[in-house]
């Protein structure tokens, strides 16, 4: 007969077993998780340092450039730092594009005592995501003016999870940008290896997503066709109303 | 008393416990090792490549860049986006990287980079008689 004090000392053993296993298996997750949301939170911090640098110091946006005629064909020469003045307007609001990043630019001539700004956001719908100020030239005519760009950052971006119960797929969209946005939502059906679209029938996974705000939630559901063969994916993209250039892309095994 | 049969007894059921765990263990590294890792890699690999992208927007004249390909990784570069896969024993890392452009910049169409052909990759930026930029990405 087996005695007691035996069993306790099993059980003891197996329950610390236990529980180092399943700590060490929570810690790797715990890590994977945090490099995860690091990696975002650094590409996040890049992008702003980045595109806040390309309004200043990009030839299709403020940067002054001149054509050099001694070249053939003429190359086009430009000095960091130093911007056109012409060039400060709205138009150029789309001067450069990255992934979900907005920009409004505040110009001052310190010389003139003059401010002017370009607007690619409504800031009463979108918070700040970061900042940068670089002090420039600003060429007017012969003249150059010591003077300051201040940009400032907001995102239109979401993250989508998925469930599925049998031929429903539920899509969770959060709003992870710092605007209100609607956004537009499209399911296909593709070849997993080459991408190509399926020539059967298609989901009906197409929306207009309405109004979210940023860090909010919208959940809704749709249906996929009966017998899909076995190699196909469905591809669902998500587009940011307003910056038509940018989606982001998931893959679903189905 | 001394009891030899009890004592091998709780032997083996230590070691049987030890090997549990060790099997446990054994399988979340691997686990981390192929889904994680393989992330974690084809992100790296698709910034690495479209931070190459960004810098060609802030520069003025014509530019050629050579970037490191990484051996196991698969590129899709089409427009402005940038996808990696890389492929591991269990599934597969992917990630994805929008990278910076001017407004009027032609992107490149669609095309694969297979890093198994060849470890490096070639970005170029040209201009063209109305200024107009072209973005290229060939191995």
């Amino acid at each position: 007969m087996r005695s007691n004090k035996g069993f306790v000392g099993e059980l003891i053993i197996f329950v610390a077993v236990a529980a180092i296993a399943a700590g060490f298996v929570y810690t790797v997750y715990l890590s994977g998780n945090q490099t995860a949301a690091e990696v975002y939170f650094s590409d996040d911090l890049r992008s702003i340092s980045l595109v806040a640098d390309a309004v200043v110091n990009s030839p299709n946006c403020l940067l002054y450039t001149e054509k050099d005629l001694l070249f053939q064909p003429p190359k086009i020469s430009s000095t960091r730092g130093i911007i056109d003045s012409t060039k400060i307007s709205d138009q150029k609001k789309d001067c450069v594009r990255k992934g979900p990043y907005i920009w409004n630019a505040k110009v001052w001539d310190i010389k003139k005592g003059e401010t002017k700004t370009i607007t690619g956001f409504d800031a009463s719908s979108c918070s700040e995501l970061g900042s940068r100020t670089f002090p420039v030239l600003i060429k007017r005519g012969a003249e150059y003016n010591n003077g300051e760009v201040k940009t400032s950052i907001a995102s239109k971006d979401a993250i989508a999870s998925f469930s599925r119960k049998g031929s429903e797929i539920l899509i969770t969209l959060v709003n992870s940008g710092t605007c209100s946005s609607g956004f537009a939502v499209s399911g296909k059906i593709v070849n997993a290896t080459s991408g190509e679209i399926y020539s059967g029938p298609q989901p009906a996974c197409d929306f207009a997503v309405g109004q979210i705000k940023s860090k909010e939630k919208q959940s809704f559901s749709c249906t996929l066709p009966k017998s899909i063969p076995s190699g196909n994916h469905l591809k669902v993209e998500i587009t940011p109303d307003g910056i038509s250039y940018y989606s982001k892309e998931y893959r679903i095994v189905i | 008393m001394f009891n030899r049969r009890g004592q091998v007894g709780e032997g083996l059921s230590f070691l049987l416990k030890l090997l549990l765990f060790m099997f446990i263990t054994g399988a979340a590294v691997y686990v981390f090792n192929n889904v994680a890792l393989s992330d974690i890699r084809a992100q790296n690999s698709a910034r690495n490549l479209g931070t190459g992208f960004d810098s060609l927007a802030l520069s003025s004249s014509e530019i050629t860049l050579e970037i490191n390909c990484p051996s196991g990784v698969r590129f899709v570069v089409d427009g402005p986006k940038i996808t990696a896969r890389v492929t591991s024993e269990i599934g597969e890392g992917f990630a994805s990287y929008s990278y910076m452009h001017e407004q009027n910049a032609i992107l490149p169409q669609k095309k694969i980079l297979d890093c198994g052909l060849s470890n490096k990759i070639e970005l170029s930026k040209s201009y063209d008689a109305a200024g107009v930029p072209t973005l290229g990405a060939v191995q």
